[in-house]
């Protein structure tokens, strides 16, 4: 048994009072008289007054005072197992990018912290209480617990992340955490989103605290950069898109740079709800791009935005290939781009191990019997070949689908539905995915597919190339296509990444493990060997390294979803619990169930009460 | 249990009898005695009694066998034939014992002033008798005195009032009262009656004080009995309320809380007692008066006293 409110019991004082009640009775004023003796017909009050002997009314009233101090010290009962009968209470803390804006001298998070704080502090000493965060993706940080000390702790080392967040998927993680729970639960939320725009199932279910209202605030909704494969940073240049997502109208200066050299300093004016781009050129090198607004608004993680321009790195290309006007094709290209240079062997003088080893090798009409250990693209395997089973031939197809997802294909869309004259129906293995497709009359079957195998990338083309004339100004999309896919199958080791903050990145190659991760706040972590991605949730740069060799992550924060920080209104909580009062505000009590052993005590001394009053009129005149 | 100021009460309630004003009205009051054995000749005129060898004619009998032919009235056998002998009224000496309770009982109300209003109604008495040439004395009744009693010696001459004064300023109530006892170590040695005035609140039991008027009675005294009564003894109500009543004699404590009902009691009680005392007085004889120390001295010795027959 404990008391959820253990400082009543110093009310047990007033067991001395009571006893001063009764000396009180004897150290009553004495008054002299001539004489006893015409006081003797008079009825003395009762004994019990002449000297403290506890009678069945100091009992009585005894037994009353002690009901009302362990009423007031709200008993519970611990069970077998020794946990205490409270409530449990889940908070959610909404870390997403929006609770960095500044309220005044605070930001909307640390008066989140605070609310939950405030209302820790009011709860039961019995009381179970879970952190979750609500950032990019739900999180525990503490799980039911009574010691309110490890809950500010959890609370206090709670921080918000340059990410968005989707809280219904929170409000659905604590959802599950409170129906299996078998005491009851309330889910408190402490964020900035108003409780009308909860989802309608999950907000009755929950308490919401909302803080913040400001929606001043100027980003930069994206940081472009336009370079191709095989081109140098001359031909780079970025876009930058600034959005006003304040009612009124915003001012300041977009200062571009490349590394630490400004290469653009800008000044603007956007009107209320509007955006406004910006075109960088002429960049002096290859390098990191920074973007960085200089203006007063609530929120400044989007006020930065990163990006890469690559320097030049020549590609050597091996083309395995019997006669074809295909490699004349090339030949031109690589006349074309400096940065690709081309070296034509015929499939009987293919080693898989040649004396100058290529960056990508092509097979055109040819699969050898051993796939060489670089990255390869096979144009139009024969149909005898082993690597790539051939089912049927096609002719006169078009593209009926592709997959804009890849990075040979994001700059392409739509592709020209022109007929391909040429193709062969192949099963793609299960490594790869389809890049276009097209469909007989029997069967849907790629034009392309790509994929990892091995630890190399292979792409393979089922059409003619050849046939398709590759520099022919009518498939200007076929000539990118392949451009973008001889680039996939190039990557630079050395680029940095340019990533979203929240999405999850596979880690670029590294020659041993561990790697070891600074972030941009100057954290240092190691990641496990086993993994194999990497997830920022802060804007800004990451370095990765590992036994000597360097990679970098450039983390953006583009949400504009969240970079709108604006609230069409501040709700005031509403308690979900039916006994709860909202008028309590953060110190709304809680009924639970030992709140009826309180009632119970309650009840009692007031039978007492009246007992020890029909006592008093026997006892005492 | 002894009240700081009575000594102080004392005194001046003697201070407010023993003024020239108050002694003038004082001078119109006299003892009335029913009897008195005393041989002794003095100035008080007794309603019966052996002839009287006194100035003041009171009578004429006939002639008997015996009588003093020295009272003849020779007169009256000349003009009447007749031997008539001249009766006269016994003028004898009527000593005066005033009885004071000198008990803590008469201190407490403090407020009542009951011991400085049986001091001032001593004095008053004595210098009426005094003023009348008959001998006065105070006897002091407490078990806090040796043999109960302290007894002044007789006074017999008006200068020697102020003997009378300086005795009763050394009086003060203590211990518990000793009427019965007191009264009778007292009387001990005092052969002639005369006239008894008790000064008591007569808080005791009946039979205690029934017995020492009875006592006086039987010795042939000319007995009055003044009760003193206080505001606060016939109305506590101004006292308390609610209170730790203590027995000013033997410490005695009783927890009273004043409602009506207890009031009603207490004041049954009271008439009670102040009936007994009366009725038991009226069947012996005993002058009873009820002095509302409220009231007055002067309504005392001017009025009740009179109204009962002690004074005149």
């Amino acid at each position: 048994m404990g008391f959820a409110e253990p400082l009543a019991l110093l009310f047990t004082a007033l067991y001395g009072v009571l006893v001063v009640f009764y000396l009180w009775e004897r150290w009553r004023r004495q008054l002299p008289v001539p004489s006893l003796l015409l006081w003797e017909a008079v009825r003395e009050d009762t004994l019990r007054a002449r000297r403290f002997r506890p009678d069945v009314l100091f009992i009585l009233q005894l037994i009353i005072l002690t009901c009302l101090i362990i009423g007031l010290a709200r008993p519970y009962l611990r069970s077998d197992q020794g946990g205490a009968v409270g409530g449990r209470h889940i908070f959610v803390l909404d870390t997403s990018a929006s609770m960095e804006a500044r309220e005044g001298r605070r930001s909307r998070f640390d008066e989140a912290r605070a609310a939950a704080s405030a209302r820790l502090a009011h709860l039961d000493a019995a009381d179970e209480v879970m952190v979750v965060s609500a950032g990019h993706a739900p999180e525990m940080l503490l799980n039911f617990t009574r010691d309110h000390d490890a809950v500010a702790q959890a609370l206090a080392q709670a921080a918000p992340v340059d990410a968005g967040g989707d809280l219904a998927v929170a409000l659905a993680f604590v959802d599950g955490a409170r129906q299996r729970s078998d005491v009851p639960t309330e889910v408190e939320v402490f964020t900035d989103i108003p409780r009308s725009q909860l989802p309608a199932a999950l907000r009755d279910q929950v308490t919401v605290f909302q803080v913040g209202e400001s929606d001043d605030n100027l980003a930069i909704e994206a940081l472009q950069v336009f370079q191709g494969r095989f081109q140098d940073y001359r031909a780079a240049r970025a876009y930058v898109l600034v959005q006003n997502f304040s009612h009124r109208e915003g001012h300041g200066f977009l200062t571009v740079r490349l590394q630490e050299q400004v290469v653009n300093r800008s000044g603007f004016t956007i009107a209320a709800r509007d955006s406004k781009g910006f075109l960088i050129n002429d960049f002096p090198g290859p390098g990191r791009v920074s973007a960085q607004l200089e203006v007063s608004d609530a929120l400044a993680a989007d006020d930065a935005a990163l990006g890469w321009i690559r320097p030049v790195t020549p590609v050597h290309v091996l083309v395995v290939s019997p006669k074809s006007p295909l490699l004349d094709d090339l030949r031109a290209l690589a006349t074309a781009v400096p940065a690709l240079q081309i070296e034509v062997v015929s499939p009987e003088a293919f080693s898989a191990a040649p004396a100058r080893p290529a960056d990508v090798v092509i097979f055109h009409r040819v699969v050898p019997e051993r796939p060489p250990p670089v990255n390869a693209l096979y144009i139009y395997p024969p149909a005898d070949n082993a690597l790539f089973p051939v089912l049927a031939e096609a002719a006169n197809v078009e593209v009926l689908d592709w997959n804009p997802r890849h990075a040979a294909l994001q700059p392409l869309r739509p592709l020209a539905a022109l007929p391909l004259q040429h193709a062969r129906v192949v099963t793609p293995p299960p490594w790869s995915e389809t890049l276009l497709s097209s469909r007989t009359l029997e069967r849907e079957f790629p034009l392309a597919f790509a994929g990892e195998h091995d630890g190399r990338r292979v792409a393979c083309i089922t059409f003619d190339l050849e046939a398709e004339r590759l520099l022919s100004s009518d498939n200007i999309n076929v000539f990118l296509f392949f451009l973008n896919l001889l680039g996939w199958l190039s990557p630079d080791a050395g680029d940095a990444m340019v990533v979203r903050t929240g999405d999850v990145q596979p880690l670029p190659p590294f020659p041993a493990q561990p790697v070891q991760v600074q972030n941009p706040r100057g954290d240092v972590s190691t990641l496990a060997p086993s993994q194999q991605s990497i997830q920022p949730l802060v804007a800004g740069e990451y370095r990765l390294s590992s036994d000597g060799t360097r990679r970098t992550v450039l983390a953006n924060f583009f949400d504009p979803v969240e970079s709108d920080i604006g609230r069409a209104s501040k709700e005031p909580p509403v308690f979900h619990h039916a006994a709860l009062t909202p008028a309590g505000g953060l110190a709304a009590p809680r009924v639970t169930p030992r709140d009826d052993y309180r009632c119970w005590l309650y009840a009692v001394a007031a039978a007492l009460c009246v007992l020890e009053w029909i006592v008093a009129r026997r006892v005492v005149r | 249990m002894e009240p700081a100021d009575s000594a102080s009460d004392g005194a001046a309630a003697l201070a407010a009898v023993l003024t020239p004003g108050f002694l003038r009205k004082l001078d119109r009051l006299h003892l009335t005695v029913r009897r008195s054995l005393s041989t002794r000749p003095g100035n008080t005129p007794m309603p019966r009694g052996a002839q009287g060898s006194g100035i003041e004619l009171e009578s004429h009998k006939s002639y008997g066998a015996g009588d003093d032919l020295r009272h003849l009235d020779w007169n009256a056998y000349g003009r009447l034939d007749q031997l008539l002998i001249k009766t006269f009224r016994a003028e004898r000496e009527a000593p005066l014992h005033l009885f004071v309770d000198a008990s803590a009982s008469m201190a407490v109300p403090a407020g009542d002033d009951k011991f400085g209003f049986a001091l001032g109604l001593a004095a008053s008495l004595a210098y009426v008798s005094l003023r009348n040439h008959d001998p006065v004395r105070v006897v002091a009744l407490s078990e806090a005195l040796p043999h109960r009693h302290v007894a002044s010696p007789f006074f017999r001459h008006r200068q020697a009032l102020h003997g009378l004064r300086d005795f009763l300023l050394r009086l003060r109530p203590q211990g518990t009262t000793a009427l019965a006892t007191g009264m009778h170590a007292a009387l001990r040695e005092q052969r002639s009656p005369g006239v008894a005035v008790v000064v008591s609140d007569f808080l005791i039991p009946p039979e205690v004080y029934e017995a020492a008027l009875g006592d006086l009675v039987a010795r042939r005294f000319t007995v009055a009995a003044v009760r003193t009564l206080g505001a606060g003894e016939r109305d506590p109500t101004t006292l308390f309320r609610r209170a730790q009543l203590v027995d000013a004699e033997t410490g005695r404590q009783r927890f009273i809380t004043l409602n009506q009902e207890n009031l009603a009691r207490y004041q049954q009680a009271l008439t009670e007692h102040l009936g007994r005392l009366k009725t038991f007085c009226s069947r012996g004889g005993i002058v009873c008066s009820v002095a509302d120390t409220a009231s007055g001295l002067e309504r005392t010795l001017f009025h009740d006293l009179p109204e009962q027959g002690l004074l005149h």
